[in-house]
């Protein structure tokens, strides 16, 4: 779960106080309502009870009804579906709910822990805000309305850099502890070993093959550990996944790429590798020469794509997963002051707290994937088609 | 209703510039590249290198282990084969020098047997012979004490010394006499 819930759920104690206060007139004017319901059915001649029960059995309908009647007499809206509109419209908000998941310039808290921080736009938030390291006030390249570079420090730089850190730190370590020729010992020093181990020879030596491994394995690494690394940071409450951005596996993916590209050139040329791209066929010169060119667009054209897709998988898992988490806990929100506020509260509680683990799974997940295709691409690159 | 509005608040939002999901930031982007890239080089250097060279090593070592393992238990077989070998020899030989000390003492058993055997006989014979001898003699003795007590009666009766030649014609007389009644 994420501080950005526990934040939402602070908004929510705090109104579902303020219900408790107008709870008495609420509870009127569901009498009254109630009374008004069943006169207006019996104006209307809706004696039939059975018809009567299935139609309050369908929530639209049910719906409809109040607002004919609402239209029909101008009373004011009925309190339980407006206080529930009216938290969906400020829970429910698509640029709020999307704050939480994308790079912002401050780490959302609690807001009982009172830390203020005003953005770059003057709105204020309850967290602590991402030095403005470089101190700008205009984009760097591009428009205040249409920025391009703004140079702005951020969330999930800050992460990146943090993620960085660690993976240095931490395999540093355990290159000095390996090549010490120590027994294994310990937790964590096995834990890291049994992964590199992993990666090493159940990614990347299948795909890449024993001769060129010792060439590509740093690569297939660094980018399992530091996609798994911002992965799990996501499941940090308050800071977010930076990987749940287009921006950071789309460079991912053209690292990717520029290995793949770059490896093959190397291994057989330019134009033999261009070369390679179309499969060997065995064909009357005439067709081939039609075949071959059209082939050599396709299978270029899917070289992109299928890198393009590596960036799109993971950030689209990412941004979804945390996306929907965020949704989970905003039910709660959008059911606070009403009686329905303690059916859902709960749900959503162990709703989130069982999606949470599912994202840890999957943050494992996705980094294993991104790792093995990578490790895919690469090493169709070293051979031809 | 509400799902509706909810719904188009989402087709809404994804045009939207700033929280539009596949917006790319520019400078997320070169961050990344520069952070991706850096870490790239640094962990090459400074941690795969060790990790792989560590790995591989340890890898190599523990496959040697295992060979040597394997030459050591092979030449334990094989010593094991050997001494068992020695073994069952030595128990062959004790075999035979039993079954040889066995014969040896049954032949020294019979010869000395034998050899008692014949001592018993000897002496024995030994001793018949002496007995005989004995015999012989006490009866010579007798013979001639007799002879002496016959001439001492046969003086005493005659009443005279005899002579020499009376004593051969007596004795002469005598043996006739002796031999007479029988033939």
């Amino acid at each position: 779960m994420n501080f950005d819930d526990q934040a939402v759920k602070d908004e929510v104690k705090v109104e579902q106080t303020d219900a408790d206060a107008a709870k008495p007139s609420h509870e009127d004017h569901d009498h009254d309502h109630a009374d008004h319901k069943d006169h207006g059915h019996d104006d209307h001649g809706h004696d039939d009870h059975d018809h009567d029960d299935h139609s309050h059995s369908h929530d639209e309908a049910h719906s409809h009804d109040e607002h004919d009647a609402h239209a029909a007499t101008g009373e004011k809206p009925d309190t339980m579906n407006g206080q529930l509109q009216a938290n969906m419209n400020h829970y429910l908000d698509m640029p709020h709910l999307m704050a939480h998941v994308q790079d912002a310039t401050y780490i959302e808290t609690p807001k009982f822990l009172g830390l203020k921080h005003t953005d770059d736009q003057g709105h204020e938030h309850s967290g602590f805000g991402i030095p403005n390291v470089l101190g700008v006030t205009q984009p760097l390249i591009g428009t205040p309305e249409k920025p391009f570079l703004t140079g702005r420090f951020t969330k999930f730089m800050a992460i990146e850099l943090v993620v960085a850190i660690l993976m240095f730190v931490i395999f540093y370590w355990l290159g000095q502890k390996i090549k010490s020729g120590k027994k294994p010992k310990g937790k964590i020093w096995n834990a890291l070993e049994a992964m590199v181990v992993f990666i090493r020879d159940e990614v990347a030596r299948p795909a890449i093959g024993n001769k060129d491994l010792d060439r590509f394995l740093p690569f297939i690494l660094t980018v399992f550990f530091f996609v798994l690394g911002l992965n799990l940071f996501g499941m940090i409450p308050g800071f977010g996944s930076a990987t749940g951005s287009s921006a950071v596996t789309g460079v991912l993916a053209l690292f990717v790429f520029a290995v793949v590209v770059g490896s093959g050139i190397k291994k057989m040329g330019f134009v033999q590798f261009l070369k390679a791209q179309v499969p060997t066929m065995d064909l009357p010169p005439a067709l081939r020469a039609l075949l071959v060119p059209l082939i050599f667009v396709i299978e270029i054209f899917g070289m992109l794509v299928k890198h393009f897709v590596l960036a799109v998988r993971l950030f689209a898992n990412m941004f979804a997963g945390h996306l929907v988490l965020a949704i989970f806990v905003a039910f709660i929100g959008v059911c606070a002051g009403t009686a329905l506020y303690f059916a859902v509260a709960p749900i959503a509680v162990l709703g989130s707290i069982a999606f949470s683990a599912l994202e840890v799974f999957v943050a494992f997940l996705q980094a294993y994937i991104f790792a093995f295709l990578a490790s895919l691409f690469i090493g169709s690159a070293q051979h031809a088609h | 209703m509400n799902i509706l509005t909810f719904s188009s608040s989402l087709l809404l939002a994804s045009d939207g510039g700033a929280i539009n999901p596949l917006y790319v930031s520019a400078d997320l982007a070169l961050w990344t590249l520069i952070i991706f890239g850096g870490l790239l080089f640094l962990l090459g250097k400074f941690a795969w290198k060790p990790i792989m060279e560590g790995l591989n090593s340890r890898e190599q070592g523990i496959a040697d282990k295992m060979d040597s393992a394997d030459k050591a238990e092979e030449q334990a077989q094989a010593n094991l084969k050997k001494y068992e070998e020695k073994l069952a020899g030595a128990h062959d030989e004790a075999a035979a020098v039993m079954a040889e000390a066995k014969t040896d003492a049954t032949a020294a058993k019979e010869k000395i047997i034998a050899e008692a055997n014949e001592e018993a006989t000897r002496t024995r014979q030994r001793a018949l012979a002496d007995v005989e001898a004995a015999k012989s003699a006490a009866v010579r003795e007798l013979a001639e004490s007799s002879v002496d007590t016959a001439v001492g009666l046969a003086s005493n009766i005659v009443g005279r010394s005899l002579t020499k030649d009376d004593h051969a014609k007596l004795i002469k007389e005598s043996v006739e006499r002796f031999s007479a009644p029988g033939a």
